[in-house]
């Protein structure tokens, strides 16, 4: 067995990318599309920042990675970055289990000490399956911010706006869009055309609908929709709600176009993650939505006192899109 | 100071009335400037009268003054049908002389570590888990010093009443009674109700009556709906602060499964409660893991946030129960599970 100091930790390389993509055959070998290489770099050198990858290497081959997708986040009046830690994991052979979880809380040490806090990171955040959420229980020094609830509703035929329109691209208005509705939250994930051309357009293995409500040629209200397993499997998604919140009527004609357009392609149900301190989860209760428990929990690591989790739950507009669930 | 007066850590013995009540209202007169100083009669009801039994540790300094206190109450429960039990951390303290800084652990962080270890375990004791909605200067010493963890963030069901209509239960043969206690046909009830549940508090007349009934401060209106003779659940109502509005509450809620129109009937009396106690809303608690979670829903009431979220201190993992995920599944509580109605 070898020792702690026997590993060498590193920032990932591309002369790494063989040897991590194997890491993935045997660990997670559905995560990866294509040869795996290419949407490793998509998703760790996103539109937001440099990439956050580090990596354990023993025996000439990486047995392990600690990764995280940045995002560029309007929090205390400026443009900070958040980074959600995804696919972090140690080869079988390497792993200490829950009670001596070593070079795993090593490599999220690391990880820590080399990207968070200003002017890095100012938090890491998390949405881990059960195994890592109790790792995280262990001392990781992750917190638990917040067991995420769905809104749910069952698609129906509804009369579509007629500004509504299917995006062909994403502009300059996204972030006009952004900017309109950024003032009401504490802290967000700033969208605009390059994140998400990055996040929906380019994802690899992956198919996204953006919907778009206008009032003359000016984009009032952006949804972005899917479908996957987050809440059942092959169910719909609405992955991407920006809106504001003093606009209902804007934020009712999308909605009646994601159901509609649900009912059209024949789901059952389609479901969302609002906050619940947004005017919006009152706004979808309101309209039929119903409130489920999920499974999904949100885990962060803090290195500001703005993000400390009882500061996330109460402030942080996050949706499904800022995660890998979707 | 670095060297702090040395305590002793202990249970209650007859006779720490007069210290506890001291120490407990000068301390929390000096955080809350509202603070009602508490009567031995209303610590007695809650700490010595629960027929659950009694959860007290004490940090006594050998000059007699009170370093740090944990108030608990107990409850028995049923978990996967058997008999035991859990308690909530619900008076907690230090004493200013007594007071560190969050990084150091105190004497609080080692009374409430006391308490876990007495109660619960390692080894394992009575209770299954130690729970409690800390506000957030608790819930830090806990988080840091005491291994407690959070279920879930605790979300709330309310109906406007402006907004929601009762729905009507003439027609389908159930029966509301307003009583004042609980008699021993509620038994037979939770026997039946508590099925579904894997982790629940029993709820038996002599809990219930403590509970509502001879509770020193608060007034409770008890309601009980039978269904073909038979009784299909209770609810329990008061109006109250809760997280800040003033609302009516929904205290206590236990029905039979599939006895909606039971559920109807009880809700239609709440929201009926609320209204001529002239309050805007009725507000009710639930895990969003149960059924009543989507009944609520359907019935008009929307889910809201709270500042509450459970804090649990867990060790024990029998075949099958995942710590803090399988609670979040599995455990079946109302607003009156806490102190907070």
């Amino acid at each position: 067995m070898l020792r702690l100091d026997d590993y060498e930790l590193a920032a990932a390389t591309d002369g790494d990318l063989d040897s991590i993509v194997a890491l993935y055959r045997e660990l997670r070998p559905t995560a990866l599309v294509g040869d795996g290489r290419e949407h490793w770099k998509w998703k760790f050198r996103g539109a937001h920042g440099d990439a956050r990858a580090l990596v354990a290497r023993a025996g000439g081959r990486v047995v392990g990675q600690f990764t995280a997708v940045p995002r560029k986040v309007w929090i205390l009046g400026g443009e900070h970055t958040f980074a959600n830690v995804v696919d972090a994991m140690v080869s079988g052979e390497h792993r200490g289990g829950l009670r001596r979880p070593a070079l795993f809380a090593r490599l999220s040490d690391a990880f820590a000490r080399e990207f968070g806090g200003a002017p890095g990171d100012l938090c890491h955040y998390a949405f881990p399956a059960v195994e890592p959420q109790r790792l995280g229980d262990s001392g990781l020094k992750y917190e638990l911010v917040r067991t995420l609830t769905a809104l749910v509703a069952v698609p129906e035929a509804r009369a579509i706006d007629p500004e509504l329109r299917v995006l062909d691209g994403y502009d300059e208005q996204v972030r006009w869009l952004f900017d309109r509705c950024a003032g009401e939250w504490g802290a967000s994930t700033i969208r605009d055309a390059d994140y998400c051309r990055w996040r929906f357009e380019a994802a690899p293995g992956r198919e996204y609908v953006p919907l778009g409500v206008y009032r003359e040629g000016i984009l009032r209200g952006l949804a972005v929709t899917a479908r996957g397993d987050w809440f059942r499997p092959g169910g719909g998604l609405l992955v991407e709600w920006l809106v504001p919140s003093g606009e209902p009527e804007i934020g009712a004609a999308l909605r009646d176009a994601v159901l509609a357009r649900a009912h059209e392609a024949g789901l059952r149900e389609v479901a969302t993650c609002l906050p619940e301190w947004s005017p919006w989860f009152e706004s979808f209760q309101g309209d039929g939505w119903l409130v489920h428990p999920t499974s999904t929990v949100l885990w962060a690591r803090s290195f500001h006192r703005q993000t400390r989790p009882e500061t996330l739950r109460t402030h942080w507009w996050l949706q499904l899109s800022d995660s890998d669930l979707v | 100071m670095d060297t702090l007066p040395p305590v002793t850590l202990r249970e209650y013995r007859p006779g720490d009335e007069g210290v506890i009540l001291e120490t407990f209202n000068r301390v929390f007169a000096e955080i809350d400037p509202n603070f009602v100083p508490r009567t031995l009669a209303s610590w007695r009801w809650q700490n010595l009268e629960n027929p659950s039994g009694v959860r007290i540790r004490l940090a006594m300094a050998a000059d007699g003054r009170l370093a740090s206190y944990l108030g608990g109450v107990a409850q028995r429960a049923r978990m996967r049908g058997e008999p035991s039990a859990f308690s909530q951390s619900v008076d907690g303290f230090a004493h200013p002389d007594w007071r560190r800084t969050l990084k150091k652990r105190g004497v609080y962080a080692d009374t409430l570590m006391s308490y876990n270890h007495t109660y619960s375990g390692p080894p394992l004791k009575e209770d299954l888990f130690v729970w409690g909605l800390p506000v957030l200067a608790a819930w830090r010493v806990g988080r840091a010093h005491c291994q407690q963890r959070i279920v879930r963030n605790q979300n709330k069901l309310v109906a406007d009443l402006d907004r929601v209509e009762a729905k009507s239960s003439g027609a389908a043969g159930v029966t509301v009674e307003e009583v004042e206690r609980f008699d021993d046909e509620v038994d037979g009830l939770f026997e039946r109700a508590h099925e579904p549940h894997e982790v629940i508090a029993v709820r038996d007349a002599p809990q219930l009556n403590w509970r509502f009934v001879q509770h020193p401060e608060h007034r409770y209106r008890i309601a009980l709906a039978r269904s073909g003779g038979r009784l299909a659940g209770y609810a329990v109502y008061r109006a109250g602060v809760y997280d800040g509005d003033r609302d009516g509450l929904l205290c206590d809620w236990l029905v039979e499964p599939g006895q909606e129109a039971a559920a109807d009937a009880l809700r239609a009396w709440a929201l009926e409660c609320a209204r001529a106690d002239g309050l805007p809303r009725l507000t009710a608690v639930f895990p969003d893991t149960i059924d009543e979670w989507f009944g609520f829903q359907r019935a008009g009431f929307r889910v809201r946030p709270t500042s509450y979220f459970p804090g649990v201190y867990i060790f024990l993992r029998p075949g099958g129960m995942d710590g803090i995920r399988w609670l979040h599944r599995h455990w079946y509580y109302t607003l009156g599970d806490s102190d907070l109605c």
